[in-house]
């Protein structure tokens, strides 16, 4: 390929008469403005309407269950180290028996939670994950709340409802 | 390298009595401790006399040396050091030169007197070290609260506020930070009154729309007329250095992204530049394309909110809602690429965190194919109308040498008539095989600088089809032990990698000790970052450049004698960022 490695000397040119009676920028401008009345709108009337996000957006975080309904996660702690707002916390916990169909593996998250204040969404926490139990779903944003509290979601606000379960079409699987 | 023996022996030759050591860093800049006695004569020497003279000082800083790991690296002893970045336009080369000094609060000569732009940077020394320059004409604190105590980048201040002790407001304190918040123009270098006149003050911000975030600027006005302005700048400012210190060199990635905050993924490149570089890692070419392409989107994502908002500046309010809806549409490329937006957080150490998605090429060639029409009615709106052009010709002029003398780069300097594009002169990340002018003014004008960054826009496009139509196969991850994190698919095999994989994403990676230096054309000039590893798991500095810092502190050398309406526009052409300026 030939470079071309130019330099592209912009050159200004000085102002015309026509150009400094100024009125007709003034029409000009506002004719372009009115053109747009009449073009599509590009925005939306949230939140009644919701804009569409992209595949890979990363929104609220899921604790995804396996093909059984059991919890994947077993609170290895590498999201919490992973992230790097520090944001999540858990607690471990062992498995007991008869608890089989709960838990996938023999310890468990027994509390599981995520400051959504503290949370930036950068998704370091779903690449950490070995047992592909956390992810960030394209489809919903953390909703605007009045008291602080309330943005820290603990497990029963994270853990995929049951009936959902293997529904893959919200996650995306990227690494 | 022959020219740094060449530098060397004139250095020696001039200064017989002067002991050089030479210092070998991973980025190959020419690096030299000088003893501190002869730091004037032999910086004057730098950039006047020698041959292809130094005239740009790039970056000055220092390092708090105390705590280093020094059995990993060989570096000669001090407390503390400064750092001084220089850079040559007619060798294309930089020089690192480093100063020891020894002492709790030690201080060294300034050199104001030979740089104007060093004024700022040894302010913010001072502030962040503690270190005392003899001779500055105003040391004061610039960055942090004047009542601020301590000096942060100090290894032995706390990096995170829970480390101080819940914070306590006293009556006293109040009345202390209350009296110091009293504005008293001698402070400021300001007179009250000339022999003919009293002066006015005003504050334009920290809240002004005009100011396009939390700046203050302290307006010293004969009637209309500008007499002197003064920049309070530290309103944004959030340590992201301390951090650099204190993050895993994998969790840094998410705070670059908010240093720029308008150019994203450039951010990531800058730092990830100079950690590969420390690391060895060598990026296949997909990744090299695919992050000169995301680049390139936010370039002219930046150019499209600064277009917008210099217009509104400048009263024209419909552009802005047209730009800002057009970003939009870079956004929905960077979201379907990156998964975020303003901060996409994507570029990983040896790579990218994914692969682009199935159909990212229907999504650029969509954006290539509406775009150029829209520049096109931009042209129309702002840049032809004579309203814009007569609040933008001929304001804010600054040559090309007091360019030089401020350390201004990026778009700004193009309009004063010099070629100078880091993507084109010291290329990175693969900007060698790519096709694109580099656009320049002549008279280095507000509306010059206008015209260049529009045209910028375009030669972006060229670059993002190019991408498009030539993009490599191969693997988004280089295949080298310090990619963090490693392609998952090689880490859960068995326990043996998945320990790799539980060191890697929880310690992140050990960075070789050494030292290295990235820079590139970001958004807005030349962001840098100098890293130095002494073999851990966080850097032991993180030294952050930013293009905006040098060029807010040129303002009052440009707007004096113009009138407050030119003053938006001076602001509005310059192109910074807050957060880029306090970092």
């Amino acid at each position: 390929m030939q470079l071309t490695n130019r330099k592209k000397v912009l050159e200004q040119k000085p102002m015309t008469v026509a150009e400094k009676m100024y009125l007709p920028a003034i029409f000009n401008g506002l004719s372009i403005t009115m053109r747009h009345f009449f073009k599509k709108k590009p925005t939306i009337q949230y939140p009644e309407q919701t804009r569409e996000f992209g595949k890979e957006f990363r929104g609220l975080h899921v604790l995804r269950r396996d093909e059984q309904g059991r919890e994947r996660c077993t609170a290895c702690g590498l999201c919490a180290v992973a992230c790097p707002a520090e944001a999540i916390t858990m607690v471990a916990g062992e498995r007991k028996k008869g608890e089989e169909h709960l838990y996938r593996e023999e310890k468990y998250a027994v509390s599981y939670e995520i400051n959504m204040l503290r949370c930036i969404f950068c998704g370091l926490c779903e690449e950490a994950c070995p047992k592909e139990a956390v992810f960030l779903q394209n489809d919903k944003t953390v909703p605007p709340r009045f008291e602080r509290d309330e943005f820290i979601y603990g497990k029963d606000r994270l853990v995929e409802p049951l009936n959902q379960a293997n529904s893959k079409d919200n996650i995306k699987y990227r690494y | 390298m022959k020219s740094n023996r060449v530098i060397l022996e004139q250095l020696q030759s001039r200064f017989s009595d002067a002991t050089f050591t030479e210092q070998t860093t991973k980025d190959e800049i020419f690096t030299l401790w000088i003893p501190l006695d002869q730091v004037q004569k032999i910086l004057r020497y730098l950039k006047y006399e020698i041959q292809s003279p130094f005239t740009f000082l790039y970056d000055l800083t220092a390092v708090d040396e105390r705590t280093r790991n020094r059995s990993t690296n060989h570096v000669p002893h001090a407390d503390f050091t400064l750092v001084y970045h220089l850079f040559s336009y007619t060798g294309n080369c930089f020089i690192r030169i480093k100063v020891g000094l020894f002492g709790e609060y030690p201080s060294a000569p300034s050199i104001t007197s030979l740089w104007a732009n060093a004024n700022w940077y040894e302010r913010e020394v001072f502030d962040l070290f503690g270190i005392k320059f003899e001779g500055h004409p105003h040391l004061a604190r610039i960055l942090m609260p004047r009542t601020w105590e301590g000096h942060p980048l100090r290894k032995e201040h706390p990096a995170r506020a829970t480390e101080m002790g819940p914070f306590r407001l006293w009556d006293e304190k109040e009345d202390r930070e209350q009296e110091a918040l009293l504005f008293r123009p001698e402070e400021w270098g300001l007179e009250r009154q000339s022999e003919d006149s009293d002066f006015m003050f005003m504050n334009i911000g920290p809240q002004h729309p005009g100011t396009h975030g939390v700046l203050r600027i302290i307006l010293q006005l004969d009637g209309e007329d500008i007499v002197d302005a003064v920049p309070e700048i530290g309103f944004h400012h959030r340590g992201a250095e301390k951090m650099g210190e204190r993050q895993s060199w994998h969790t840094y990635i998410p705070y670059t992204d908010r240093v720029d905050y308008l150019g994203g993924v450039m951010n990531n490149l800058a730092y990830l530049l100079a950690v590969e570089k420390l690391a060895g890692i060598e990026v296949p070419e997909r990744v090299k394309v695919i992050r000169v392409m995301m680049c390139e989107f936010f370039r002219i994502a930046s150019h499209l909110v600064w277009y917008g908002t210099f217009a509104q500046d400048l009263g024209q309010l419909s552009p802005v809602f047209y730009m800002f809806s057009d970003r939009e549409k870079v956004f929905q490329v960077v979201e379907a690429v990156c998964g975020g937006r303003m901060h996409p957080n994507w570029f990983r150490i040896g790579g990218l965190s994914q692969d682009l998605p199935k159909g990212w090429e229907t999504l650029v060639q969509n954006f290539l194919d509406y775009f150029p029409k829209r520049l096109k009615e931009y042209d129309a709106m702002v840049l032809k109308n004579s309203l814009f052009k007569a609040r933008t010709k001929g304001i804010g002029i600054f040559t090309l040498e007091e360019a030089i003398e401020w350390g201004v780069t990026g778009a700004n300097l193009r309009a004063c008539g010099s070629d100078w594009d880091f993507r084109k002169k010291r290329p990175y990340s693969g900007y060698e095989f790519f096709d694109f002018d580099i656009p320049t003014g002549q008279n280095g004008d507000c509306y010059d600088r206008a015209l260049v960054r529009v045209e910028e826009m375009r030669q972006s496009l060229r670059i993002i089809e190019q991408c498009l139509k030539h993009m490599p196969e191969g693997s988004y991850k280089a295949d080298h032990p310090l990619t963090t994190p490693p392609l998952k698919k090689h880490t859960m095999q068995d326990i043996e990698t998945l320990i790799t994989h539980f060191l890697n994403v929880s310690w992140g990676p050990v960075i070789p000790a050494g030292e290295a230096m990235s820079c590139i054309e970001a958004t807005k000039g030349a962001n840098s970052y100098y890293l130095i590893s002494d073999g851990n798991t966080s850097p032991y500095r993180a030294r952050i450049r930013t293009p905006s810092f040098p060029h807010m502190q040129m303002l009052p050398y440009i707007t004096r004698g113009y009138t407050v309406a030119d003053l938006l526009s001076i602001l509005g052409a310059m192109d910074y960022v807050l957060a880029d300026i306090d970092r």
